[in-house]
């Protein structure tokens, strides 16, 4: 397994399990509490900054298992691109769907939570489509 | 994804030239070794620069390394 091929498994396996907490732990209020008075904020700053550190730290341990060996190619090129264009569909919704909450004047709560679901499930979209283009291939002639 | 109808030799010329490892070749390309797999499996196609190092590589002309069918 490459680098790439690692350390994008590292990213999508982060982000699902700290962001399936964020949105589980915020969906979890919804419930009982009017959205005005969900103190939400907080909490997703401190994930984001959570998935940042947690891919640092990740991206380190990877680097030194593999002796320092971070080596990228035309085909980790290749793969990243058609990852990066998938996710692109995604994160477009996402900016459209927060987009059309914000017009109808909803709750801040809901616009926020639904860009954030965007640019986090256009990354999910991203690193599933790459892994399996690493696993079946990827043949352009 | 649609396959590739091209095959290639690699696997064969790379025995053929001292027995040649992936490393070995990969390196020479300036590639990963699971990049010379992928090519030697039809599963990546790569760019026609690189299929030149290979075939330069491997000591035979580049339509000896990828054939295309009929």
């Amino acid at each position: 397994m490459t680098f790439e091929e690692k350390s994008t498994w590292l990213i999508l396996v982060t982000m699902t399990l700290v962001y399936g907490w964020y949105f589980a732990t915020v969906a979890g209020q919804l419930g009982g509490t009017d959205v005005g008075d969900i103190d939400y904020q907080g909490l997703m700053l401190t994930t984001v900054g959570l998935v940042v550190a947690l891919a640092v730290v990740g991206i380190i341990l990877i680097t030194v298992a593999g002796r320092g060996d971070d080596s990228k190619d035309e085909r980790d090129k290749t793969i990243n691109r058609y990852g990066e264009y998938i996710g692109g569909f995604v994160l477009t919704a996402g900016a459209l769907g927060g987009m059309l909450l914000a017009m109808i004047e909803l709750e801040h709560f809901w616009v926020a939570n639904t860009l954030l679901a965007g640019l986090v499930l256009s990354e999910i979209a991203s690193n599933i489509t790459k892994l399996v283009l690493y696993r079946r291939g990827v043949v352009s002639w | 994804m649609k396959p590739t109808k091209i095959t290639n030799r690699i696997r064969q010329l790379r025995f053929a030239a001292g027995e040649m490892t992936q490393a070995e070749l990969a390196e020479a390309v300036g590639v990963t070794r699971q990049t010379v797999i992928a090519i030697e499996k039809g599963k990546y196609s790569p760019s026609l620069e690189v299929a030149f190092k290979m075939a330069r590589q491997l000591g035979v002309p580049l339509d000896e390394v990828f054939q295309y069918p009929d």
